[in-house]
This record gives C-alpha cells, structure tokens and sequence, in this order.
C-alpha cells in the first residue's frame, strides 16, 4: 500500500440524497478527503467524467456507486464506463454501493471487471477507510 | 437304409435251410391227430379273431396290443411274443426296441428281460435282410453263426427258436413281431405261420390307422386351433373387422357387433355404409372405389343413432375369385379422449408454468422493494441516528432529526405502497361491478382538470366497448394512473395529446391510452417500466408508483398491460382485460 501523493477524489453516485449527504460526512469524518463529488444517476456522473477526461485533478479516484437509480442505473453506468475509460487519464476504482442483498446482484457486481468490490448499505467509517486504502 | 419295394408276403420262411410245412399228423392220417389239429387250428383263429377284433375296436391300441399278443401267444402255446418297434438312432443307423412282450411264464417278463432296446440292425445282418423285404424269418439258434451278436442276444434271451413278421407301414418298415421258444426248437407247422403271419398284418394296419388317425388328428386339431387362433385374433382387435362385397357385409367379426351394437346376423348383409356417419358416407364411399389402404378417422353410427369416432381402414382381397374389401373398424373415442386430457393438462400445466412465472416476478419485485424501497432508507435511519448521538450540535441535532423524519416517511409510504399491492394481489376475488368505461372516465378527467387546463392537453375517449365487468376502484386507479403518466411526462412546448379506446380484439376487451409526450427508451428500460419506484425522468413529479400499482391491478384481475414506445414520439399503453372480465 502505497501513501496517496495528496487527498483522493471520490464520487458518489446515489439518487437517494440522505445517503450521499450520511456518506460524505463519514468520509470526511473518518479524514479520508474534502473532495467528494455527488451525482444523482449515473448518466450525470458520466457527462463530469467526459467533460474532465483529462483534468486529473478533477477525476475521482474512487467512485462509489448505487444499483437502483432512475434514469441511467449502476449497470448501464458500467457499460457506457467502459467506453470512455480509456480516454480518461485516471485510473478510477469503482465499488457498488446498494442495499439490495439479492444474490443476483450481488454476483453480478462481483463478476464485473470494472467493479473492484460491492458493499451493502448502510457502510461504515471502517467501511470506507478499508476501500479507499484498498483503492490507493 | 436303402428303400425297396416290399416283397409280396408270401409267407415262406426265410431260413439257412428249407423247412418242412406238412404238419406230421395229417401225413399219418391220423383220426384223433387231425381232430387234434383241428381244435388246434380253430382255437388259433378263434384267438385271431378276437385278437383282430381288438385291435378294431380297442380305442387303447397299447392295451389292444397287448391282449392280443397274450391271445396269440397263448393259442400257440408259444412261450413268448414280442412287438419290437424301429427308429432311426442320433446317428442315422436304423434300430429297433422292443415295445410290447407277452410272456407265457409270468416269473419271466421282468424288467430285466424288457431291455431289448436300440439294437442296430447293421449289427443283426441276419435278420435285416428278410425282415426289410418284407419276409418272415425263422431260425433255430443252434443253427446260429456263432460269434453273431443276434446270436448272442437271442442266447441271452434263452430261446431255442425265433420266428420274426415284419410289420411295414404302408412302404415303411415299420418294425417285427416276434415269437420265441426257449424249451426246444420249435417247428411252425403252416397253420400256426398263417395266423401269426395274419396277426402280423392285422396289427401292422392297425399302427397304419392309429397313424392316419394320429395324423388327421392333428391336421383337424390344427385346423381348430388355427380357426380358433383366428378367431381370438379378431376378438382380440380393439375394433370390429368386416368382410364386404361393394359395401355390402359378407362376414365379420364379434368386434363389429359391440362397436356398432348390431347382431352378427343383422349385420351380414347389410350395407355398411349405413354404419357410417351420414356426412362420412361420400368420403368413405369415394375411398372404397378408389381402393384407399390407409387409415382415416370417420364418425360412425351406431344402431341406436348414437355417433362415435372411429378409425377405418380398408384394403382390397382376393376373394374366392372376385375382390372383396376387408375393413378394420377402430374406436378412436378413447385415443381422442386421452389427446384430449393431454392437451387439456398441457394447458393447465403452461397455465401453471406461467402462473409460477409471475408470481416469481412478483417475488422478485418483492426482493426489489424490500431491499431498496425499505432497506436503503432504514439503513439511512441507522446512520443518521449514530450521526445523532455522536454530534453535540445543536444545529446538526435539528438536521439529522428533520432527515430522520423524512427516511421514516419514506420507510412508512414504502410500506404502505406494499401493503397496498399485497392486497390487490390478495383480493382477486374483490367484487366486481358493470362499469361504464365514459362514466368512470369523466371522473378521473374532473381529477385531473386543473392540470389538463394549465397543459392544453387534448385529452379524447372513443369506447368501443362502453362496459365491463370490474372492481370500480380498480378500473378508476388504472385510468387514473394512466392519465396522470401521460400527462407528467409530456414533451416541453408540444401540446399534449392524450387519447383513450376501448375495443374488442380476439374476443378480449383492450383499453389503449397514447400519448405523444417524452416517451420511454424501451431498449434501455423495457424491463422496469412497471416496477416500484422506477423512474426514467428526472422529473419533478415522478414517483414511480402509478405504473406498479396499474401492473398489479390489471393482472390481479386476470389481465395483462404492455407498452409500445419510443423515446420523444410518445408511449402506448396497452391493458388487455381478462375475456370473464367481460359483461
């Protein structure tokens, strides 16, 4: 494990408002980082990291997504991921965040080579600390 | 062995030397002799005759056998007589053993004696010879070459003298009678030959008779069991089998009486057309001229009126000059039955198949629910509250109490959304009234009329069909929610253009609501347009319960709901009631 150079950027990307704002005070409460950028689907998550694809500092380098969202989901955000990911110039660790406990969903998120790990909700301070440092 | 034509039985002795025939006491002229002689000679046809008689009219040939050899033996004053019977061995040499035997001193006929069984005529040269060209043999065993094995079998046997009568059966030979004296070497005076020689004949056409009889036993024993397979045959088919000339019934069997419910004697002679259908008696008619062999299904009649189906198939034979048709009658009633269960069970099966179908999507919306719609905000609510108690802040205090509260609301309309769904899942048999499609309609449009106003949306009804059988509540929440869709989620600065039918389509009634507003990118969201809390408009107003709830409505009645869209040309939806939702 490898110190992180400065603070990371991470991205939530959740509709459901309460948990962004219940994730990112853990986050800042567990002193991991300030910069923590919010989306409400994935398909606005998406425009920022293609609008940004080549300010570094701008990319999060973790990225903290929900399953169930309107509009464009945790999967359809995956494939359309997959296609910019080349074209940005970091690195992004992404973990599925969800309170679904079906299996189905579960496996899938394990399964996924652009899904580093899935975690059900509600997530810890310990939580988070152990996948940004897994991330770093 | 070789075959030959059977010498004329002369009754000369065949022997190593000649024999006198002249009975000595005639020769003497003797008075009281040739009395003797004569008692002799009628005691011995007197034996013959019964012995013959016997053999005629015993039914027990064996036993007939029997007491003649013993009648014969006896008249002769002989000491033994025998029926040696041929056989060809395994290895194809010809044998003879001995099937019958009389014996004058009873201590002698034991088993030991009784062998005699299998011996090869090769090794018996002596007698061969005569025995097969039909002659008598005599001989006297002293006379005997002296290493013969027939020498030492007739030694064995003790006797003196032997003389042997071949019985042929037919060209056959068949086998020998013999006699046997063992206390001196006897002389056969001529009389004595005749009878035996006679005797010899009697019972070889004896064995001929039993032999034909035998025979023609089997031919007629044959005959029966071959009818008799014949028959079981024909009852056995599961269906009736008749035998007809241009239609008209020749002979058939039992089968035919049970199925059609005619005697056998109602129905030779009878047209068979007339077991035939009315409407069935051109094709059949049309087959029969044509000679058509293949199985077809017709509908038959019975003598009581009553119809069944049947498979017939006929085919064209030769018969006693001329063709005649033979036709299988076959009672199909109880295939097309067991088709018919199949198929009906097929159908419940599928039924049930797409029962558990849905109700495993229902499961599966369920899971979905609990997982998102109750476990995310729950989750919240556990978070918050350790936020709570770790904060001494008063502000922060008031934040995560009022955030508290709106989880606990979104726990608690979750909940009831459920609770809501289980029930109209549950209550499938909630009443259900004569609903006017335009009444209820006109309700739910006042509803809606400040909106449809601020909209200028165009909002039309054409119903084809006017009425249906449905719970009202139901039939005002699908039209509600299907209004209220359309109207959410229409396109900025496009009028609004809302239409709702109803028509009959394969005898269901449909309701078909189109919009031309933002539509859905069915590609992408097909699969979660009617499930909770699904939205695919960042819209202001979209809860994504209306269509979840409509889903459940339409199909807790027996109904199904598709929609038809594309993305910025507007959505149809499209509710296919349940045909016995009909009035």
């Amino acid at each position: 494990m490898r110190a992180l150079d400065r603070r990371p950027v991470i991205a939530l990307v959740d509709d459901d408002s309460i948990f962004r704002m219940i994730a990112s005070r853990t986050i800042k409460g567990a002193n991991i980082t300030e910069e923590i950028l919010q989306f409400t689907n994935g398909g606005e998550a998406l425009r920022y990291l293609e609008k940004n694809f080549d300010q570094i500092e701008l990319l999060p380098d973790v990225l903290f997504l929900d399953i169930n969202m309107p509009q464009v989901d945790g999967w359809m955000f995956l494939d359309d991921f997959e296609k910019i990911k080349s074209r940005l110039s970091k690195s992004i660790k992404i973990f599925m965040v969800s309170s679904s406990i079906d299996p189905a969903d579960i496996n899938r998120a394990k399964q996924h080579k652009l899904v580093n790990d899935y975690v059900v909700k509600p997530v810890s301070k310990e939580t988070f600390v152990k996948l940004v440092n897994l991330a770093a | 062995m070789p075959k030959k034509t059977p010498a004329k039985r002369s009754g000369k002795l065949d022997s190593g030397r000649s024999q006198k025939r002249e009975s000595s006491a005639v020769r003497k002229g003797d008075r009281a002799a040739l009395l003797k002689e004569l008692q002799i000679r009628d005691a011995l046809f007197s034996s013959l005759a019964q012995a013959t008689r016997e053999l005629l009219a015993n039914r027990d040939w064996s036993a007939a056998v029997g007491i003649g050899l013993k009648l014969i033996g006896e008249a002769t004053k002989v000491e033994r007589v025998f029926l040696f019977e041929n056989n060809l061995s395994k290895e194809g040499t010809l044998t003879t053993s001995k099937r019958f035997e009389w014996n004058a001193d009873a201590t002698l006929s034991d088993a030991g004696r009784s062998k005699l069984q299998d011996l090869r005529y090769d090794q018996m040269e002596e007698i061969y010879e005569p025995l097969r060209s039909n002659r008598p043999y005599f001989q006297v065993v002293s006379k005997l070459e002296l290493n013969s094995p027939f020498r030492k079998i007739v030694e064995d046997e003790a006797s003196k003298s032997v003389l042997l009568f071949p019985i042929f059966v037919g060209d056959l030979f068949w086998g020998f009678m013999g006699f046997c004296e063992r206390r001196y070497e006897r002389k056969w005076s001529d009389i004595e030959i005749s009878v035996l020689n006679a005797y010899a004949a009697m019972v070889s056409g004896s064995i001929n008779r039993k032999q034909i009889e035998s025979r023609m036993e089997m031919a007629l024993h044959q005959a029966l069991e071959s009818e008799q397979r014949f028959r079981t045959l024909q009852e056995a088919s599961f269906g009736g089998i008749g035998l007809h000339d241009k239609g008209v019934i020749i002979d058939c069997n039992q089968g035919l009486s049970d199925l059609t419910g005619y005697s056998y004697d109602e129905l030779i002679g009878l047209n068979g057309l007339q077991l035939i259908a009315e409407a069935d008696r051109a094709l059949v008619m049309e087959r029969i001229i044509s000679g058509y062999d293949k199985p077809y299904d017709v509908m038959c009649l019975r003598k009581d009126g009553s119809k069944f189906a049947m498979e017939v198939q006929g085919k064209n034979i030769p018969y006693m000059g001329k063709t005649i048709r033979v036709t299988e009658f076959r009672d199909v009633t109880g295939r097309k039955k067991a088709k018919e269960k199949i198929q009906e069970q097929n159908a419940r099966l599928a039924n049930v198949a797409s029962d558990l179908k849905r109700k495993n999507d229902q499961l599966e919306d369920f899971a979905q629910i609990v997982s998102h719609n109750l476990r995310g905000p729950i989750g919240n609510i556990l978070s918050l509250i350790s936020f709570y108690e770790e904060t001494t802040s008063e502000k922060e205090r008031t934040e995560y109490f009022n955030l508290l509260k709106t989880s606990s609301h979104a726990v608690h309309d979750t909940f009831n959304e459920l609770v809501e769904v289980l029930k109209i899942r549950q209550y499938t048999d909630i009443e259900r009234q004569t609903v006017s499609f335009a009444t209820t309609f006109e309700k739910v449009r006042r509803m809606f009329s400040a909106k449809i106003n601020e909209t200028k949306a165009a909002v039309t009804s054409e119903f084809k069909v006017s009425k249906i059988h449905y719970p009202n509540i139901y039939l005002e929440s699908i039209l509600l929610n299907l209004l209220s869709n359309a109207l959410k989620y229409r396109r900025k600065n496009i009028t609004p253009e809302i239409s709702f039918k109803t028509f009959e389509r394969e005898g269901y009634t449909v309701l078909e609501v189109s919009d031309n507003g933002l539509g859905i990118d069915l590609e992408k969201y097909g699969h979660q347009v009617f499930k909770l809390n699904k939205t695919f408009h960042l819209h202001a107003e979209a809860k994504g319960i209306g269509l979840f709830i409509t889903k459940n409505q339409v199909e807790a009645m027996g109904g199904e709901i598709k929609v038809f869209s594309k993305p910025n040309e507007g959505a149809t939806f499209v509710v296919n009631f349940n045909k016995n939702a009909r009035p």
